[in-house]
């Protein structure tokens, strides 16, 4: 390259190097150059990539990005900005814990391991999971974990007989515990045989208030339905339960375990008669509960499924497991005449990123995937790996399964990006 | 960075630059040094560093850390690079350990400065294309606004609110939460 005759080498070299980081826009890197050639010397606050590079640096506390929005018109821009927050996300994926649970005799023993710690000073101690309140004559009552979910965990108490009468929404960090009455209308809907899942979330607009989503399936009705119900701690009740068909023909149903929550919606795996798929989606704006189909060809000879939120801009999108840790992944986009159908948005080689040598079939499983944030955990023989499935980082963060047998490790996060609950 | 064996010692006295500041002053560094930034890294790979690199936006004093920071990272560097082909014992892996320790130690107290320079240090190293000590630096800035409320952040770095109380008020409702 031919630099002579061009006397203010630097410039030229800086916007090259500029333009040469992804996160710097050449616009911005060519304003900000103008800034730094005037000769004046600016604080890099003043600097809008500086001051970004300095925000995304903020703790991935709730707080941070709330905090700074209101400084002032410019911080704020900055923090809303989707780039920004995808990087923000990108930087910050990593739970500050990871709950692990597991079925014995009957009980579930629920642990919790850090594994960051942004703050430096948590006390351990506030992940213990608080004592169940005896129930009436009867003391055999332990919690079972429903899920986790910005920064609060959800449990149902049961017995030996089935679910119990309470749910506790737990907040680790603040030592905060909401304790609920578990619907009256569970009575008549499911008996111990029956499945609840559900799902906390933080409303925004109200302090420290939440919701909490249940989804429950008809069991072995004739007609085979999904219902909802959806717990709201401003007004303090249950609304109306929601009900809508499962599938055409009767059989058995079960709502699936983990579930994403994508804008206003929450989705869960609806497993159905003769290995068949749908999805349930409950919208909380319109209070609607709806069954999207899925093509049976889309998940045939599949070997696990889940939901992630990896679709261009967040969206909802399938993720089909294969065979030696290969996925592929779908997600529903609309066609040239406008009907939402699934397409093959891509798919993921996990066992070439954990350089996992073909053979060593043993000991690899899928011990959990959270959506939201797109990750997921993975057993195997070379130890338990966290893998951020946007970004493909991953981290080792046990050395063997801390499950002798089966188990589920759930992420604990409390970010929270503002605007976005 | 002085090499022992012989051959290695020429080809590393060959390989310096002069880096001249704002302030006309000349600094001589090892190509292992310099090349820690980017923007220099470009310009040895384009051979136009014959004369010497002018950094027009850099001031000695500044320029003097800067370097100060390169030659200790860039020791760090040439010590890992060692580690995969000669080392493999766990005495290595103690020296190793050792030698991380010191170098958080050192990025601790080169990051006792007062503002001014630590925000020219922050200029200096975005214009040089220094990624550690980017990070560094401004991760020292949002150390402190950590945990900060948004008025005390205004007050520390002067900084006027010009969002509307609507706007405010606005924020503050879309995550009260965060505000408990």
């Amino acid at each position: 390259m031919d630099d002579q005759g061009s006397p203010p080498l630097l410039p030229r070299r800086r916007s090259r190097s500029l333009s040469e980081i992804p996160e710097l826009g050449p616009s911005q890197a060519t304003r900000d150059k103008r800034r730094l050639e005037m000769g004046r010397r600016p604080s890099p606050i003043d600097v809008d990539d500086l001051l970004a590079e300095i925000l995304l640096r903020l703790p991935a506390l709730p707080s941070s990005l709330p905090r700074a929005s209101l400084v002032c018109t410019r911080w704020r821009r900055i923090v809303t900005d989707p780039d920004f927050l995808r990087r923000f996300r990108a930087r910050h994926w990593k739970p500050l814990g990871v709950f692990l649970t597991r079925s014995q005799s009957g009980r579930e023993d629920i642990s919790f391991r850090f594994i960051s710690d942004p703050l430096g000073s948590i006390p351990p101690g506030r992940f213990s999971v608080p004592p169940v309140r005896a129930g009436a004559g009867d003391d055999d009552y332990t919690w079972v974990f429903l899920g986790c979910r910005h920064g609060r965990v959800l449990l149902i108490d049961r017995n030996r007989h089935g679910y119990g009468r309470q749910m506790l929404v737990w907040n680790p960090i603040a030592a905060e515990h909401h304790l609920l009455d578990a619907p009256h209308f569970l009575d008549r809907q499911w008996n111990r045989y029956g499945n609840v899942q559900g799902a906390v979330i933080c409303a925004s607009g109200h302090e420290g208030s939440f919701k909490v989503a249940l989804a429950w399936d008809g069991g072995h009705s004739a007609h085979a339905c999904v219902y909802s119900c959806v717990y709201s701690s401003e007004t303090g009740e249950w609304g109306d339960v929601l009900s809508t068909a499962a599938q055409r023909e009767s059989g058995f149903i079960l709502v699936g375990f983990w579930n994403v929550l994508v804008g206003n919606s929450l989705y869960w795996l609806l497993f159905g008669f003769g290995s068949q798929l749908h999805i349930v989606q409950l919208d909380f704006g319109s209070q609607n509960l709806a069954v999207i189909e899925v093509p049976s060809d889309v998940y045939a000879n599949h070997r696990g499924l889940c939901l992630t939120t990896l679709a261009n801009g967040g969206g909802l999108s399938l993720m089909v497991m294969a065979a030696n840790l290969r996925a592929q992944l779908w997600e529903r986009a609309p066609d040239s005449d406008g009907t939402a159908r699934w397409m093959l948005g891509g798919t993921i080689e996990l066992d070439k990123l954990l350089s996992l040598r073909p053979g060593f079939p043993e000991c690899r499983a899928i011990l959990g995937v959270e959506g939201d944030h797109n990750v997921m955990f993975v057993s195997t023989y070379r130890g338990v790996f966290m893998v951020h499935l946007e970004s493909m980082q991953f981290e080792k963060i046990f050395k063997t399964n801390p499950f002798i047998d089966g188990g589920t490790i759930h992420p604990f996060t409390t970010l929270h990006a503002p605007g976005t609950c | 960075m002085a090499s022992a064996g012989s051959g290695d010692e020429k080809a590393a006295a060959a390989a310096m630059i002069t880096l001249i500041s704002s302030d006309n002053e000349k600094f001589e560094v090892t190509e292992a040094t310099a090349t820690l930034s980017q923007t220099i890294r470009h310009m040895i790979e384009d051979g136009c560093t014959d004369g010497g690199v002018p950094l027009p936006n850099v001031t000695s004093k500044i320029l003097a850390r800067v370097i100060e920071y390169c030659k200790k990272h860039a020791t760090a560097a040439a010590g890992e690079e060692g580690s995969s082909s000669s080392f493999s014992d766990a005495a290595f892996l103690e020296v190793d350990r050792a030698f991380l320790e010191e170098l958080e130690e050192f990025d601790d107290a080169f990051l006792e400065v007062d503002r001014a320079t630590l925000f020219d240090l922050i200029l200096a190293a975005n214009y040089l294309d220094i990624k550690g000590l980017l990070n560094l630096t401004c991760q020292k800035v949002a150390d402190s606004v950590k945990g900060k409320t948004p008025e005390q952040i205004r007050e520390m770095y002067n900084i006027v609110n010009d969002l509307t109380p609507e706007e405010e008020a606005e924020i503050r409702r879309e995550t009260q939460w965060a505000f408990e």
